[in-house]
């Protein structure tokens, strides 16, 4: 059978299962099964030997603990302690409690790599302040959005831990990968917040005034988060700890600060490990599922056939990333961020180092691509987390809300490509 | 069949429970190594390989639960926008493909597993871990998910010739 026909019937038929509703895992199983019987002719216990070779993993144990960590501080509510805090650093900013928002999830972002956790939280404790302080519903619900996707850019990250363990590569270099376009993003968020709002007032109420003795107090509130935040990623930069072990003394650490704030109960504490437990299923079927769906396609030789025909596109290297970035953005429209990395990365990977680009840099910018992603409907998936949290206002208010917040994420694309150092000198002076 | 459907979601809980609390135990079993390391001075090294086989076994039986719960992504654009009887005739054949697929892969972990224990085969670490016992979630996590879709399709039938949506999909 020609390469062409089988992969028309291999794509083709994923695509069918995919808008059809069909869970992308199962989709991609289904297509490796018709793929390994009919093309490979190897036998399916491949799935089973995948299974426990990719999962059978320390550096995909920080997963569940780093969600686990992040769950237990939206669970339990101490996070409400924290936007508080952000609210009286940056509250005197145009937009004040919209910043506020972007602030408290940049610093989220630092003990959660979980954007549908992020979402979902601040859409429960921020939304209802806006809406009463008279906030315009795109704005507020926009940066509620857009600021869930932090989370998934400013370690510790969940995609880039799993990134990691794909590609066999330090998922502590990744982290620090982070940390310089995360905060650069976190800033651009909030200056779209600031331009918005001047040029159009009405968008939100005029900022209250904190005195410095209130400012001074916000130190306290968010003192604990950094200190979490420090220890974690502090034992991770400096080679004390590995990833995963830094995850268990936050998951540890998000305990005794619920314990201290007395906001832990068993029902934080069982919500929390299920909300782990979903979300590593969820990455466990689809990994082994797009692992062996990547063999199929790497043993048929389309793999090869893509990067040859992509590097004979006659648009020089950047030419290429750059349709290599429209292709995510379009992806990303309907795909979830793991199901996408999982699916392309056979694809993409050995493209992207044959351009010469940093695998750390890569990791980091698929990140910010895949942000892009969660606020882009028909999928985007903070959207409809937000949605479900919001329910009387429509998925289209919150995506028109994200909408201006593409503008700075585009950009840091652009500032990221044109400077890879912003991603690279941070490992570099670390490792 | 209500019973039946009853005890297999119950199981399925049962798994998601039993994962939910390795998660704890993980972070425990990390943070003795590290402990141990620092200020004991004497490191059991086993952390590594024992959370990741705690890993497997979370992953996996943890996975009909999420199944349970709607945790497993999927694109709902185009079937929250037909109508029902469509829509529930594509969720059917969804989860027969679903079922189909399960059960090739609790075929699979089973041959695997005969395969291992037939070759005896062990860690290559210091534990000398039998590896079957690490790879027995996989079994077991499949089964139960197979079971679990087996339910879904029979009920997904029974909503459809009693006139009834089989599932409502946000839009």
């Amino acid at each position: 059978m020609s390469l062409e026909l089988m992969s028309f019937i291999l794509i083709g038929g994923l695509v069918v299962l995919l808008v059809f509703g069909v869970e992308i895992a199962v989709g991609m199983g289904i297509m490796a099964a018709i793929g390994l019987l009919l093309f490979v002719g190897q036998p399916l216990r491949q799935f089973a030997f995948t299974a426990f070779d990719f999962m059978n993993s320390f550096t995909l144990t920080a997963v569940p603990l780093f969600v686990f960590m992040g769950a237990l501080f939206a669970n339990t509510g101490v996070i409400s302690s924290l936007f508080r805090g952000a609210d009286k650093l940056v509250g005197n900013l145009p937009g004040s409690v919209a910043c506020s928002v972007l602030g408290a999830n940049a610093i989220f972002g630092a003990i959660s790599g979980s954007s549908l956790a992020a979402a979902a939280t601040f859409g429960k404790i921020a939304f209802p302040d806006m809406e009463r302080l008279g906030y315009n519903p795109r704005l507020a619900l926009g940066s509620i959005a857009v600021g869930g996707t932090l989370s998934v850019l400013i370690p510790p990250s969940i995609i880039l831990i799993v990134y990691g363990g794909w590609e066999e590569i330090s998922v502590a270099r990744l982290f620090a990968g982070g940390i310089i376009p995360g905060f650069i993003l976190a800033a651009l968020l909030m200056l779209t917040v600031v331009v918005q709002v001047k040029l159009n007032p009405s968008l939100a109420p005029k900022p209250p005034k904190f005195t410095w003795r209130e400012r001074l107090s916000a130190v306290k509130e968010i003192g604990p988060f950094i200190l979490v935040i420090a220890l974690v990623l502090g034992t991770i930069f400096s080679g004390i700890m590995t990833p995963t072990e830094s995850a268990s003394l936050g998951a540890f650490l998000s305990i005794a600060l619920a314990v201290m704030y007395r906001k832990m109960t068993f029902t934080a504490l069982k919500e929390s490990m299920w909300t782990a437990v979903k979300i590593m299923s969820m990455i466990a079927f689809v990994s082994i599922t797009a692992r062996v769906l990547g063999m199929v396609f790497q043993y048929i030789g389309l793999t090869e056939t893509f990067s040859i025909f992509m590097l004979g596109l006659p648009f020089g290297k950047y030419g290429i990333f750059a349709v290599i970035c429209i292709m995510y953005l379009i992806l990303g429209m309907f795909f979830d961020a793991f199901a996408m990395l999982l699916l392309t990365l056979p694809f993409m990977a050995p493209l992207i180092f044959e351009l010469g680009f940093d695998p750390i840099w890569f990791g980091v910018v698929y990140v910010v691509l895949a942000e892009i992603g969660l606020v882009t409907p028909p999928f985007g998936l903070n959207l409809f987390v937000l949605h479900g949290v919001v329910p009387h206002h429509d998925i289209m208010t919150i995506a028109l809300g994200a909408l201006p917040f593409l503008i700075p994420t585009l950009l840091l694309i652009v500032l990221l490509t044109a400077f890879p150092q912003l991603v690279l000198w941070l490992p570099s002076v670390l490792y | 069949m209500k019973r039946l459907a009853r005890i297999i979601e119950n199981i399925a809980n049962i798994g998601g429970y039993f994962s939910g609390w390795l998660v704890p135990l993980m972070m425990i079993l990390v943070l003795f190594e590290v402990v141990m390391r620092y200020i004991v001075h004497q490191p059991p090294i086993i952390a590594d390989e024992i959370s990741a086989y705690m890993l497997v076994a979370l992953s996996f039986i943890g996975m009909a639960y999420t199944w349970k719960e709607k945790g497993h992504v999927r694109i709902t654009a185009l079937v929250s926008r037909v109508p029902a009887r469509v829509s529930n005739w594509v969720r059917l054949i969804s989860l027969a493909l679903a079922l189909a697929l399960a059960a090739v892969l609790t075929q699979a972990s089973y041959v695997y597993l005969a395969y291992s224990f037939k070759l005896h085969m062990a860690s290559p670490t210091h534990l000398r871990v039998p590896l079957q016992i690490p790879q027995i979630p996989l079994l077991i996590g499949f089964t139960i998910l197979t079971l679990m879709l087996i339910i879904e399709t029979i009920k997904a039938i029974i909503r459809i010739r009693s006139g009834e949506r089989v599932e409502e999909v946000a839009r």
